[in-house]
C-alpha cells in the first residue's frame, strides 16, 4: 500500500516535470497570477477562460495548466487587498483587515511579502497534507454529514463574537442582517422568493462579489477621494524591498502559526459544502484568539492577522481537491471548472481517481505545489513595486481602480443588479465604517447565513434535533464553538464591571449623527421582518427567528448609545482610536489601557477633517459612481470607462491633458481587450444602442 | 465658436448615425442568407450555467463543429447568463438579442411547461421562439442505494424511502410526491441539498436512500454502481422503455387522468436541451441553421468527440421542438392547474 503510493507520488512528479507540461503549468500560473491582481476578477474567469483549451490535452497537462492559474489567483489576490483596500473575493476580505492598515502606516510591502511567503508555505503544506492523507480521505469524508457541515458552520458563525471587536451587540446585529441578507432569494424549502422586491436579479440571492467589493473597496476608495491624500501618509518612506524580507521573515518566526492556519484551510477544505469563502475568516478568528496580544493589534496592521488569512487561503486549495476528485462535489466555482475538465476528459470523480488514476490525482498535488513555488517566486520578483501604488495621487488612482471595481462587480452575474448591489453595499460598508460598526460580522453572515439554514432543515428533517446534535462529531465542534463563545463573553462581562455595572450609567437621551444608522438599520430590518411573517412557515422559520434577534440586538444597541452617559473623553488603544465605541457607552468611563478588545475594523483615518467636510465630499463621491451608472445604461460601460477617467482627473485634480488622455485611452483598451474580447462578457443594452441599433457594431459594449 | 463646432460635430454624427440605421438594415434584407452567415464572424451562444456545466461542454462542442457545417464558418462564442434558472437568458433572447440571427440560447428544458402554468417574471411566449434543435435526450430515472432494501415499486410501496431533493423547482424534489399520489410509494424528500451530486454523496453516506435524475447524469456518473448493484434503478420517467431492464413508469400508471399529468410532467423535460433563437429571425436564415444543427448532429467527428466526454448524442430537430411547443400549449387547463408544482413556492 506504501509502496503504492509513493510509486504513484513518484511517478506524478516525473509525468509533471515533462518540459510541455512544466511549460503549461508555467503559463497557467503567470496568467493567475496577473488575474488574481485585478479586484472581483480572479481565477474563476480564467479557468473558465482557459477551460475550452484544454480540450485536445492529455489529463496532467490539463489540470497542470487550470490548477496552475487556480492555485495563484489567491497569491495574487492579496495585492490589491493590501495595497488598494480592494478585497478580490470574500476570503480575502480578511486580509484586507490587516493588509490594508500596514500600508497605510508605510509597511505594505512587509505585509506583501509576509502574504507571499505564508501563501507558499500555506500552498505547500496543505499539498502536503492531502498527498499524505488522500488514501485515508474517503472513509472520513463518507462520515461528514449534513449535521456535522452544519455544526461547522455554527463554528464558523461563532467567530462573531472575536470578529466583533469591543463592539459585541454591533457585532451580533450585524451578524443577523448579513444572515437575513444571504436568506434573499428563492428559498430551498418551498421555493418562495424571500425579499426579492420581484426583481430576477435577487430570485437566485446576492451574488457575494459586489456586496464584498461594495462593502471594503468602495468606502475605502471613498475615503480617499474624501481626504484627498495618496492612501500611505505623505512624506512615508516606501521601502518594498527590505520590507518584502521582513515579512517573509515574519513567516518563519510565525512558523507555527502558519502550520495551523494552513491545516485549518487544508482541513476544512476537504469536507464538501464548506465553502472556500468562510475558511479565511475561521482561520483569522482562530488566530485572534489564540495568538498573544491578538485581540489588542488585530485589525490596525499586525503582520499575524495577514499571515493567518493567507496561510489558509492557499492551503485550501490542496484540501478543495479532495472533495472535488473523489466524489464531485466542488468546494469553490474554481474547483467546479475542474470537474468540467474532468467531463471533457471523460473521467469520472469517485473511487476511481484514488486507485486506478491514483497517478492523475498525484499530478494534481504536485501541480499547486510546484505552483505555489512558482507564483510566491515571481511575486517576490515582481510585484514589490506594487506597493508604491500607494504613494500615488488619488486622482490617478481613483478612477483606474473604480473602473475595475464596476467591471468586477459586473462579473459577478452579469446583470445590471449588481451594480446597484455594488452601490448599495457601497453606502452601506461607507455608513458602517463611519459609525463604528464592525463590518467582518456582516460578510460572514453573509457567507454562511444560507448554510446554515440548508443545513439545519436537512438535519433536523433527517435525524430530527435529538438526532443531530448528538452525534460525536457534531458534540466536539459545537462544545469548541461555545466554549468560545462562553469565553469571550465572560471577558465581556468582567471588562464591563460585571452586570452590576452594566445596569449603570442610564441618563436622559442623547441623540447623534451616528445613532442614525441603527436607527436605519432597525426600519430596513423592521420592514424586512414584516415582509417575512406572510410566508409559509418553512420559508419564514429562519428569517423570522434571525429577524427578531437581529431587532432586538439592534434595538438594546439603540438604546444603549442614546441613553448612556457618554466617555469623557475617547479611549486610544493601539493604532485605533474608537471615540464612541460602546465599551465605553456600557460603562460609562474610559477603556483600562491595553486590556480592552480594540474596534475590529479598519480605522478611520479622516479624523482631522470636520463632519461636514466628510459627509460632502462623500456624496461627491457617490455622485460620481451614480454618473458612472447613468453614463453606463447612456452608452455603455467601455466608452464610459474614458470619458469618467478623464472627468475624474480633470475636475477633481486639474490633471494634465498630457498625463489624462494616455491613461484614458490605456485603461480603455485594456477593458476592451480582457473583458470584451477575452472574457466575452455580455455588456446590458444602451440607451443609444436601443436608439441607434446599428451602432452595436462599432462600439463596444453599447 | 468652441461650442458651434462641438455642435457641428454633434450634427455630424448624428447624422451619419441616423444613415447608418437606415441603410444597414436595408442591405441586411437584401442579402441571402448564405451571403449573411460568409460574411458574419462570430455568433453568441448564451449558456445560463457557468464553466464546467453541462450547459458548457454542450455549447462548446456543439459550436466547434457547427461551425464547420455554416457558411464563412462563423466562431461561436460561447457566453454565460446566469439567473434564475435559465430565465434571465430566455428573456433576454426574446426581447433584447439581435434577431438577425447571430444569437443562440440553451434554455432550461421545463421552462415552456412552467411559463404555461403560469411562472413569475417570464416575458416570453415559447410557441414563439425560433427552435433549433436539441442535441440530447432527457429520460430520466429514479435511482436507489441497494443497501437501503428498496430493489422495485413494491419495495417502495411498503417502506418509506427517503429521497434528496434540489429544491421545489428541480426535478428530484417534484417527481416522488407525485409518484407518493399515483402510485401509492412512500417517498419522502428531504430537501436542500445544493446539487445532484451532493445528493449522491448523501446517498453514499446513507443520509438519504436514492434520488430522481436525469438518466444521462446517472449513467454518466454511477455507472460502476449501478454494475456492481450497489445501486438500483427503479424506473425510467419515458413513456417506453429506454433501458431494456428497467421498467417505466407509465407501465405502473392506470388512469387517465394520472396518464395525462403524468404526460404533461414528462413533456416539460422532452425538450432535452433546446437550442432557441429570438423570434423573428428571418425564415431562411432560421432553415440554414436548423440545417447546420442537423448536420452537426450527424457528423461522425462531433459524435466522437461528444462520446470521448462519455456525452450521447440524440438529436430532436428544431421543427419538432416547435411542434412540441404547440402540442403543449393545447393541454386542458384541468391538467395545468394540477401542475402547479412546476413553479417556485410550488403554487403555494
Amino acid at each position: 500500500m506504501h509502496y503504492d503510493i509513493l510509486h504513484s507520488a513518484g511517478h506524478a512528479f516525473l509525468i509533471i516535470l515533462d518540459p510541455t507540461r512544466l511549460g503549461l503549468l508555467f503559463g497557467g500560473v503567470c496568467m493567475g497570477l496577473a488575474l488574481g491582481i485585478l479586484p472581483g476578477i480572479g481565477g474563476v474567469a480564467g479557468m473558465a477562460l482557459l477551460l475550452p483549451f484544454t480540450y485536445h490535452m492529455d489529463p496532467n497537462a490539463a489540470f497542470a495548466l487550470l490548477l496552475g492559474l487556480g492555485s495563484t489567483t489567491t497569491t495574487a489576490d492579496p495585492i490589491s487587498a493590501i495595497v488598494l483596500g480592494a478585497p478580490g473575493h470574500a476570503a480575502s476580505a480578511a486580509t484586507v483587515l490587516d493588509g490594508f492598515p500596514m500600508t497605510k502606516q508605510g509597511i505594505g510591502g512587509r505585509a506583501l511579502g509576509a502574504s507571499y511567503m505564508s501563501a507558499l508555505m500555506g500552498g505547500l503544506f496543505g499539498a502536503l497534507l492531502m498527498a499524505l492523507a488522500i488514501p485515508l480521505l474517503r472513509p472520513i469524508i463518507l462520515y461528514m454529514g449534513s449535521p456535522e457541515l452544519l455544526a461547522f458552520s455554527l463554528l464558523g458563525m461563532a467567530m462573531v463574537a472575536v470578529l466583533s471587536g469591543n463592539t459585541p451587540l454591533r457585532g451580533l446585529t450585524a451578524a443577523c442582517f448579513g444572515v437575513m441578507i444571504s436568506m434573499i432569494g428563492s428559498d430551498p424549502q418551498t421555493g418562495t422568493l424571500r425579499w426579492t422586491m420581484d426583481s430576477l436579479y435577487l430570485s437566485d440571492g446576492l451574488p457575494l462579489v459586489p456586496a464584498t467589493l461594495g462593502l471594503y473597496a468602495l468606502p475605502e476608495l471613498c475615503d480617499l477621494a474624501v481626504s484627498r491624500s495618496s492612501i500611505a501618509a505623505e512624506g512615508l518612506k516606501v521601502d518594498t524591498r527590505t520590507g518584502l524580507l521582513q515579512g517573509a521573515r515574519d513567516c518563519f518566526s510565525n512558523w507555527f502559526l502558519v502550520l495551523r492556519c494552513s491545516w485549518i484551510g487544508a482541513g476544512l477544505g476537504t469536507i464538501p459544502g464548506i465553502g472556500g469563502s468562510v475558511i479565511d475568516w475561521v482561520s483569522y478568528g482562530h488566530a485572534l484568539r489564540t495568538e498573544k496580544g491578538a485581540t489588542q493589534s488585530f485589525g490596525t496592521g499586525d503582520v499575524r492577522g495577514v499571515i493567518a488569512a493567507e496561510s489558509a487561503s492557499n492551503a485550501k486549495e490542496g484540501g478543495n481537491l479532495v472533495p472535488t476528485v473523489a466524489f464531485g462535489v466542488p468546494g469553490t466555482a474554481g474547483m467546479a471548472i475542474l470537474l468540467g475538465a474532468f467531463l471533457i476528459q471523460g473521467l469520472v470523480p469517485g473511487p476511481e481517481m484514488l486507485t486506478k488514476n491514483l497517478d492523475l490525482t498525484y499530478s494534481m498535488v504536485w501541480s499547486i505545489a510546484i505552483a505555489n513555488v512558482l507564483g510566491s517566486g515571481l511575486c517576490f520578483l515582481f510585484s514589490g513595486q506594487f506597493a508604491k501604488l500607494a504613494t500615488l495621487r488619488y486622482t490617478l488612482i481613483m478612477p483606474a481602480v473604480l473602473g475595475l471595481v464596476y467591471v468586477g462587480a459586473f462579473e459577478g452575474t452579469r446583470q445590471w443588479g449588481d451594480l446597484f448591489a455594488l452601490l448599495f453595499f457601497g453606502l452601506l460598508g461607507w455608513s458602517m465604517k463611519h459609525a463604528k460598526w464592525p463590518r467582518p460580522p456582516l460578510i460572514l453572515g453573509l457567507i454562511l447565513g444560507s448554510t446554515l439554514e440548508r443545513y439545519l432543515f436537512v438535519s433536523t428533517e433527517r435525524y430530527g434535533w435529538g438526532g443531530w446534535v448528538t452525534r460525536p462529531v457534531v458534540l466536539i465542534i459545537l462544545g469548541v464553538a461555545l466554549l468560545g463563545l462562553v469565553r469571550s463573553f465572560v471577558a465581556d462581562i468582567r471588562q464591563h464591571g460585571g452586570f452590576k455595572g452594566m445596569a449603570q450609567g442610564f441618563a436622559h437621551p442623547r441623540f447623534q449623527p451616528g445613532n442614525l444608522f441603527p436607527a436605519f438599520l432597525l426600519c430596513l430590518m423592521g420592514v424586512m421582518v414584516a415582509q417575512a411573517t406572510q410566508w409559509n412557515f418553512n420559508a419564514k422559520i429562519g428569517p423570522l427567528s434571525v429577524g427578531f434577534a437581529g431587532l432586538l440586538f439592534c434595538a438594546v444597541s439603540f438604546v444603549n448609545e442614546v441613553f448612556r452617559r457618554k466617555a469623557m473623553k475617547p479611549a486610544t488603544v493601539g493604532a485605533a482610536a474608537a471615540p464612541i465605541s460602546e465599551i465605553e457607552a456600557t460603562t460609562g468611563k474610559s477603556v483600562k489601557g491595553q486590556e480592552g478588545k480594540i474596534h475590529m475594523d479598519i480605522p478611520s483615518a479622516l479624523a482631522h477633517l470636520p463632519g461636514r467636510t466628510v459627509l460632502f465630499r462623500g456624496l461627491i463621491f457617490f455622485g460620481w459612481m451614480v454618473g458612472f451608472m447613468g453614463s453606463m445604461a447612456l452608452i455603455g460601460l467601455i466608452p464610459t470607462v474614458p470619458i469618467f477617467i478623464i472627468a475624474y482627473m480633470r475636475l477633481e485634480g486639474r490633471e494634465r491633458w498630457s498625463l489624462v488622455l494616455p491613461f484614458a485611452v490605456i485603461m480603455a483598451v485594456f477593458i476592451y481587450a480582457v473583458f470584451d474580447q477575452l472574457l466575452a462578457v455580455p455588456w446590458p443594452p444602451t440607451v443609444l444602442g436601443a436608439v441607434f441599433p446599428d451602432l452595436r457594431g462599432y462600439v463596444p459594449s453599447l | 465658436m468652441r461650442a458651434k463646432l462641438s455642435n457641428r460635430l454633434r450634427d455630424g454624427i448624428l447624422g451619419l448615425a441616423c444613415a447608418a440605421g437606415l441603410i444597414l438594415p436595408a442591405l441586411a434584407q437584401a442579402e441571402s442568407a448564405q451571403d449573411f452567415y460568409s460574411h458574419t464572424r462570430t455568433i453568441n451562444f448564451y449558456i445560463a450555467l457557468g464553466p464546467g456545466s453541462g450547459d458548457d461542454v454542450w455549447a462548446r462542442l456543439v459550436g466547434k463543429y457547427m461551425s464547420l457545417h455554416m457558411p464563412g464558418k462563423p466562431t461561436f462564442v460561447v457566453t454565460e447568463m446566469p439567473g434564475a434558472g435559465s430565465l434571465v437568458l430566455a428573456n433576454y433572447i426574446y426581447n433584447q438579442a439581435p434577431k438577425d440571427g447571430t444569437a443562440l440560447g440553451n434554455i432550461a428544458p421545463s421552462l415552456p411547461a412552467q411559463v404555461l402554468v403560469g411562472l413569475p417574471n417570464a416575458r416570453f411566449d415559447p410557441t414563439k421562439l425560433s427552435y433549433v434543435g436539441s442535441p440530447e435526450s432527457s429520460d430520466h430515472a429514479c435511482i436507489v442505494m441497494s443497501s437501503s432494501g428498496i430493489k422495485t415499486i413494491d419495495d417502495a410501496r411498503k417502506h418509506e424511502v427517503l429521497m434528496g431533493g434540489n429544491g421545489p423547482t428541480s426535478l428530484n424534489s417534484n417527481m416522488p410526491p407525485i409518484l407518493d399520489k399515483f402510485l401509492g410509494t412512500k417517498f419522502k424528500v428531504i430537501e436542500g441539498y445544493k446539487s445532484v451530486p451532493e445528493v449522491f454523496l448523501a446517498m453514499e453516506r446513507g443520509e438519504v436512500m436514492g434520488q430522481c435524475s436525469r438518466l444521462d447524469t446517472v449513467l454518466r456518473g454511477e455507472a460502476d454502481k449501478i454494475k456492481s448493484g450497489e445501486m438500483t434503478l427503479l424506473f425510467t420517467l419515458n413513456e417506453k422503455r429506454t433501458l431494456p431492464n428497467v421498467p417505466s413508469v407509465f407501465e405502473f400508471i392506470k388512469d387517465d387522468q394520472q396518464r395525462q399529468t403524468m404526460q404533461f410532467l414528462r413533456s416539460s423535460t422532452a425538450f432535452g436541451r433546446p437550442y432557441v433563437a429570438p423570434p423573428g429571425v428571418p425564415a431562411d436564415r432560421l432553415a440554414l441553421l436548423r440545417k447546420a444543427f442537423e448536420d452537426t448532429m450527424k457528423d461522425p467527428a462531433f459524435i466522437a468527440a461528444a462520446a470521448k466526454a462519455k456525452l450521447t448524442v440524440t438529436l430532436t430537430t428544431g421543427e419538432a421542438l416547435h411542434d412540441l411547443a404547440l402540442q403543449l400549449y393545447k393541454t386542458p387547463k384541468s391538467v395545468t392547474d394540477q401542475a402547479k408544482f412546476l413553479l417556485p413556492g410550488g403554487g403555494h
